[in-house]
């Protein structure tokens, strides 16, 4: 599968500090990729390198098989960009906005995404509810039919009727061949739009996987019910923690193999069982907080 | 890329008309009053006669006998308030296009547009060169229907040198501006810095007129160069004006091009 976007061994430091440091990632062609961290972590960092508004200090970046930094320029008219504060003229209109940005780069699909999300083109910017404000970024995104949106927190002030139509919009964009890469700091959204996601902490990337992958590998929440009282002490094992429960109930996150604590909880008389993989928010605590 | 010209100037129009509204609002004071001014012309040489040379030529005295429009011009105008408003709009004009742009975070707009930096510093650029083309032309040869109007010959070889040398000062005060807000992200930071350094060389200027030993400060200001007295006397420029103002814009221009492409911009 071909890449669409290579990150390779980049670090970018702003003085004695490392934002990124030695970061190394590929985003698939016609995939939507999340990219997750907590405040601070480098992601809007990695998108600003992306976008060439910043200079790394080593390493490559590769954007549609060309030189992110020398073909920045002609890659643009491929890309559509949405920052996470994007800034609007406040004086000008929506309208404005595009003709500008549409007389430079073509009008591509903005018409009809106008008529989708409903915005009303006349009044100026500093007019705009602050979810105007982001259908109309979101819109100049899509301006010159882009094979490549990056978004740093798309659904940022937008109500969950518009959420959804957003999601829609960049599951299509997807299917018909292009590639997203989006940051995000709602899990639930990545969870359920990515196919592929990368975490991203104090400046390193600790964690990059398929969604499937990264769901199914990683933590497991069991709930048990015995019929006598069970002793949490038979569920100190490597990699298990007891989260929760008393008597006969007990709750365990399991990182990495469940079958140890399929195997101590063989012991006794199970009432009820339930395994379920843990959340994305769980998953990605994990790397927070380790 | 000339859209993000043609986008700034239409954004900007009214502060731009308003500024040349002003300046011929100022000439047609100036060309009322010149004939009842001319009277007094001889009691004001009596008065001034006994000041320092130094004294006249920082304050555009030295040519109070001459009868032209140009010169009365010099004296009211171009030795004080026309380079006030001059400096003021450049200023304002460079700190607002780049570090207050990116202050405001609107050149991401910008920076997401298929062109490359020099080019968008160039679009930019190229407005501001025809702000002050067109306040220049406006501020000096508006002179001449306002003068007609009042019976007052004007000089036109004059006020071209006049134009000529205006044109430069303002876009070397522009030029310079325009590093400043290449190199930083907030445009208060370029008012103070560029206001400053003005301020030392007009200061500079002013010292080394009126003490000989330190004479040689002069070379350092370009209020020095900005000899507005001699040009709208004679119309003649100096070659050193030409030099220092033209190479002045020239590697200011050159530093903030290159400063603005390689620059981090977090927008």
């Amino acid at each position: 599968m071909l890449a669409a976007i290579q990150v390779k061994r980049v670090t970018k430091s702003f003085g004695a500090k490392r934002a990124l440091d030695n970061v190394t990632l590929t985003v698939p062609e016609g995939h939507i990729f999340g990219f997750l961290g907590p405040n601070g972590a480098g992601k809007t960092t990695m998108i600003r390198c992306l976008m060439d508004y910043m200079r790394v200090s080593h390493g490559a970046i590769s954007i549609l098989g060309r030189d992110a930094r020398t073909e920045s320029a002609a890659l643009k008219r491929e890309i559509g960009y949405l920052s996470s504060d994007m800034q609007l003229h406040p004086n000008w209109s929506a309208r404005t906005h595009l003709n500008f940005m549409g007389g430079i780069e073509g009008r591509g699909r903005t018409a009809e995404l106008v008529r989708k999300f409903n915005l009303d083109l006349k009044p100026k910017v500093r007019d705009l509810s602050s979810g105007n404000k982001q259908k109309l970024a979101i819109i100049l995104a899509f301006v010159g039919n882009p094979k490549l949106l990056i978004m740093d927190e798309p659904t940022r002030g937008l109500d969950p009727l518009l959420q959804n139509q957003l999601y829609d919009l960049l599951r299509d964009f997807a299917a018909q061949g292009g590639t997203v890469f989006l940051s995000s700091h709602n899990l639930a959204e990545v969870q359920q739009l990515c196919d592929n996601v990368a975490v991203i902490r104090e400046g390193k990337v600790v964690a990059a996987e398929a969604m499937t992958d990264i769901l199914q590998l990683r933590v497991h929440l069991v709930n048990a019910v015995a019929a006598k009282v069970i002793d949490q002490a038979d569920f100190k094992l490597k990699d298990v923690e007891v989260i929760g429960g008393s008597g006969k109930n007990i709750s365990l996150k399991v990182r990495g193999k469940i079958d140890p604590v399929i195997k101590a909880l063989a012991k006794y008389n199970l009432t009820d069982l339930e395994v379920t993989h843990a959340a994305l928010e769980d998953v990605f605590m994990e790397y927070y907080q380790n | 890329m000339w859209q993000i010209t043609f986008r700034e100037l239409k954004d900007r129009k009214w502060s731009l008309l308003a500024y040349c509204l002003g300046s011929l609002l100022l000439l047609w004071i100036y060309a009322a009053t010149f004939k009842s001014s001319q009277a007094s012309a001889q009691q004001l040489l009596e008065v001034v006669k006994g000041y320092p040379k130094g004294f006249l030529d920082a304050f555009g005295l030295n040519n109070l006998a001459s009868n032209s429009i140009e010169v009365y011009l010099n004296a009211k105008h171009f030795s004080f308030i026309w380079p006030l408003l001059a400096i003021i709009l450049a200023l304002s004009r460079a700190g607002s296009q780049f570090a207050g742009e990116i202050q405001a975070g609107t050149m991401g707009l910008l920076l997401a547009l298929p062109l490359k930096r020099w080019q968008i510093f160039i679009a930019k650029y190229a407005t501001g060169l025809l702000t002050i083309v067109v306040f220049t032309l406006i501020s000096v040869f508006g002179i001449i229907p306002l003068a007609s109007a009042y019976d007052i010959p004007t000089h036109f070889h004059v006020l071209v040198g006049a134009w000529v040398l205006t044109t430069l000062f303002m876009g070397t005060v522009y030029a310079v501006s325009v590093v400043v807000s290449a190199w930083v992200s907030d445009k208060g930071r370029v008012y103070a810095i560029v206001s400053a350094v003005l301020m030392l060389t007009y200061v500079a200027n002013i010292i080394a007129l009126l003490d000989d030993k330190l004479s040689g400060l002069k070379y350092y200001s370009l209020f020095y160069y900005f000899n507005t007295a001699e040009v709208l006397d004679t119309g003649h420029i100096t070659t050193r004006s030409l030099a220092v103002f033209g190479l002045t814009i020239v590697i200011a221009t050159v530093v903030a091009a290159w400063r603005f492409s390689r620059r981090d911009i977090s927008v």
